[in-house]
């Protein structure tokens, strides 16, 4: 133990330029955090594009410095070669190692924890909250010190790092593409991200943690061939991990007693609005043209549960027998930072029921959220031969529910802060625009990599049970880790409310009702699963518009 | 006898290159052993093999009594190593290598470290990056002796130091041998830098052990020898094996007498060559043994 401290004090005192370098790396990180980005309406487009990528500036500087000091570390102690200083004194492999990963895990992740843990509580939050935030940061900085671990240790200097760092990533580019020739299963790994961002922080620390592992295994044998075909082996489980993931939707704890209505929702499939693409798609590798058939999917249901697909499967079965399947494609763009279109459901009637049923002028459309998305491929061949068949569809969905809940209440003074378990909204002004008021709010809270449906922000007259609807038109927003972690968001955010709108109209929205009002912030908050299946007799692939609706 | 250093047919490979073959060697515990050869010639494979750092491909070592492939952190402790391709912590200075070093040996002395260092002249605060290569070398070996080890391994410590330097290092190590007994083993592509070190010498060739004995020993078996005739004389056909690159030059046929003996070797020249008038057996140093051995090597290659 006196050797292992010995080592430790030994790679800190030897690191202390580089460390003083990372505590400045730190604190920068931290400044930018805490100052935020500017304000959204700051008439300053240009300097703003720079300031909105001053955030992922410091996390990759974050990303670079860690590769640096536990290369640096590592390599202190040279594991590979034969011209390593310790190799000929008498010094364990494993007080090397011991040194080594406590340092490590002392300078890249516990500093970084504390620190960001200390940071995070004085800019407002509370401590489990704070203690969240710090700890994505924790597990992002274990990810990279786990890999860096493992190609320091069969490397020689940084360079070489660097080499095999892109190699790693090159493998892991082209073994993903590999695995497209391969069957899918229909449950694609960020939709299982729904099911808790415990998958995800378990996927990369445990991919961090596998890496170290193979840091261990050098630092104890010190045969670095057999180390290098690991970190292989390691990239090949990554990629099929993430495309053949051992989590599905079906983990997500189905909604019991929730809705009745749930049990069994009446979604039904739009047939008037289906529109007929032909395009070239890939099949087992190959690619061939195809007939892609898109419509929208309607729950007509109000309540306060909306739900989300995430995922569904169609099959279309001709008379002969022959039957063709087509799946939910692979992570959507759509599910970050999703908006009201990827909901089925009526999410308006959701945030009235969370706001104890006061009425909500809301802005344009107010009827159920039609979500529009491909639920149909056939082959062009297929299509060639069976266009005028009539063919039985069957559509079956999973679906995630969600209820809107108020996580904050802000008045709207000068000196209106709330600080919720996850989140601090701080009022910053109120500005007079044409037609209307803008309402400038400061946020910082812990979110989840994938929010499922849109934060919904109201202006409440509580005294005339009356609500508007906001409109966040501009937003600026700082994060604090790019993996797929929770992160800590500072939001600046222009809510605005015109008086011409047609959700003001229905309301007597003047001066005197805002002088009431008080700002409301509702976000979703997960209730289950649930699934359901739509089944269209008579579907034809020729003139899909004219089957039979839907029962 | 004791031997510090042992080896039995020891061979290690590189792919299809045998860099050491058939190694056996003992080196005896007290001497100072220098075993010298060509650059290439296997020694850095020879010495990285016993010290653990490279798996023997065949054969077997052993090192103060215990197999190379056994030798761990409590051996170590009684070893030490210099080479010239060991790579320093260069971003300690001379004194912070020492801190680095002393918590791993209970034997570490300090003030002893201290004396080495004044007396190798090293400066305490430089860093080694700063330092020159004689200077690295000379803080290597500091941090070798300071725990005043049983064994001490060199491995082409002198190459590229320049003579003041080679001396001072070379003071170094005879003033802490006069101390006590202990080995040092020493490998060198230059007889003439281990010359004043050694008691023993030992010649690697491709990986082979070609010769070790005493350097006493050698001194007194290798001659220059010159035979003078009246007339000029070729070498004959036939010659004893113990004469080396046998050579006439008009009325003189020069060899080297790799078995010389005051007492016999006279008579075995004037019974192989009777018509001689003259001979003359001159000692030779080491060097030139050396050189003369390399030619040996080389021609029978």
């Amino acid at each position: 133990m006196t050797l292992v401290r010995h080592l430790v004090r030994f790679n800190l005192q030897s690191l202390s330029p580089v460390l003083a370098v990372w505590a400045g790396v730190l604190l920068l990180q931290a400044a930018v955090l805490w100052m935020g980005p500017p304000a959204p309406h700051a008439d300053l487009p240009s300097a703003m594009r720079v300031d909105l990528s001053l955030d992922i500036a410091t996390i990759v500087m974050r990303w670079a410095m860690t590769v640096v000091l536990v290369a640096l570390l590592v390599q202190r102690h040279l594991l590979v070669g034969t011209t390593a200083f310790w190799r000929t004194k008498p010094v364990p492999r494993a007080s090397v190692l011991a040194g080594t990963l406590l340092s490590a895990v002392l300078l890249t992740v516990i500093v970084p924890l504390v620190w960001f843990g200390g940071v995070f509580l004085g800019m407002g939050l509370h401590a489990s909250a704070a203690l969240h935030a710090a700890l994505a940061i924790a597990g992002e900085q274990a990810f990279i010190t786990g890999l860096t671990l493992a190609l320091a240790s069969v490397s020689k200097n940084l360079a070489q790092i660097v080499v095999l760092g892109v190699v790693t990533v090159l493998l892991y580019m082209l073994g993903g593409e590999a695995t497209w020739a391969l069957p899918r299963r229909p449950a694609p790994f960020a939709i299982v991200l729904h099911t808790g961002e415990w998958v995800g922080i378990a996927f990369w620390t445990g991919t961090g943690i596998l890496a170290t592992l193979i840091s261990v295994h050098q630092h104890l044998t010190l045969k670095t061939a057999r180390s290098l075909a690991l970190i292989v082996a390691l990239i090949a489980v990554v990629v099929l991990v993430k495309r053949f993931p051992p989590w599905t939707v079906t983990n997500a704890p189905p909604v019991g007693g929730a809705s009745r209505t749930l049990q069994k929702p009446s979604l039904s499939l739009d047939l008037e609005s289906i529109q007929v693409t032909s395009y070239s798609g890939t099949h087992n590798g190959a690619v061939r043209p195809e007939m892609s058939y898109t419509a929208t999917l309607t729950d007509p249901t109000p309540g306060a549960i909306i739900l989300k697909p995430i995922n569904w499967m169609t099959v279309i079965q001709f008379p002969d027998g022959v039957s063709e399947r087509s799946t939910s494609p692979s992570p959507s763009p759509s599910f970050v930072d999703a908006g009201v279109e990827t909901l089925s459901g009526q999410p308006y009637a959701s945030v009235s029921a969370a706001i104890g049923g006061a009425v909500i002028a809301e802005p344009g459309d107010v009827a159920a959220t039609r979500y529009r998305f491909t639920f149909l491929k056939v082959g062009a061949d297929t299509y060639a031969g069976r266009a005028a068949q009539p063919a039985t569809l069957n559509v079956s969905l999973d679906l995630l529910a969600y209820r809107y809940a108020i996580i904050a209440r802000v008045p709207l003074s000068v000196s209106g802060v709330v600080r919720g378990p996850r989140y601090r909204v701080e009022f910053e002004s109120t500005a007079a625009i044409p037609d209307g008021v803008g309402v400038d709010i400061r946020e910082n809270y812990v979110r989840d990599w994938l929010q499922a449906a849109p934060t919904f922000y109201l202006l409440l007259n509580q005294r005339l049970r009356e609500a508007v609807v906001a409109t966040n038109r501009r937003e600026s927003l700082f994060r604090s880790t790019l993996l797929d972690f929770s992160s800590m968001l500072v939001n600046r955010t222009r809510l605005e409310v015109r008086l011409s709108s047609a959700g003001a109209r229905q309301v007597a929205l003047d001066r005197a009702w805002l002088a009431d009002a008080e700002l409301l912030v509702l976000k979703p908050e997960t209730v289950g699963r649930v699934s359901t299946s739509i089944r269209i007799d008579g579907f034809t692939l020729e003139r899909p518009a004219k089957a039979p609706q839907a029962p | 006898m004791q031997y510090a250093i042992e080896t039995d047919r020891l061979s290690r490979r590189f792919g299809r290159t045998e860099a050491v073959r058939d190694f056996t060697l003992q080196v005896p515990a007290g001497s100072v052993f220098a075993l010298v050869g060509p650059n290439g010639a296997g020694k850095t494979t020879l010495i990285k093999t016993v010290m653990n750092l490279l798996a023997p491909t065949s054969g077997r070592a052993s090192v103060l009594g215990v197999d190379s492939r056994r030798i761990g952190p409590p051996v170590l402790a009684r070893i030490g190593y210099v080479s010239e391709n060991q790579e320093l912590p260069e971003w300690l200075s001379v004194g912070g290598l020492m801190d680095y070093c002393a918590p791993f040996y209970p034997t570490w002395d300090p003030v002893f470290a201290a004396a080495l260092a004044k007396q190798l002249d090293l400066p305490v605060d430089r860093p080694l990056k700063h330092c020159s290569q004689g200077m690295k070398m000379k803080a290597a070996l500091l941090v070798s002796l300071a725990y005043r080890p049983e064994l001490l391994v060199m491995d082409e410590p002198f190459a590229g130091l320049d003579a003041l330097v080679r001396e001072e290092f070379s003071q170094g190590i005879l003033e802490v041998t006069g101390d006590r007994p202990w080995t040092v083993f020493v490998s060198s592509h230059d007889i003439d830098e281990v010359e004043r070190l050694a008691d023993w010498i030992g010649i690697i060739n491709r990986g082979r052990l070609e010769l070790a004995e005493p350097v006493s020993s050698m001194l007194s078996r290798f001659r220059q020898v010159e035979v003078m005739f009246d007339t000029d004389t070729p070498v004959p056909a036939r010659v004893p094996a113990s004469w080396l690159l046998p050579q006439a030059a008009g009325p003189v046929i020069r060899f080297v007498e790799s078995a010389f003996s005051d007492s016999e070797s006279p008579a075995r020249i004037r019974a192989a060559l009777p018509a001689a008038r003259d001979i003359q057996a001159t000692p030779m140093p080491l060097r030139q043994i050396f050189i003369a051995l390399a030619r040996v090597y080389r021609l029978s290659e």
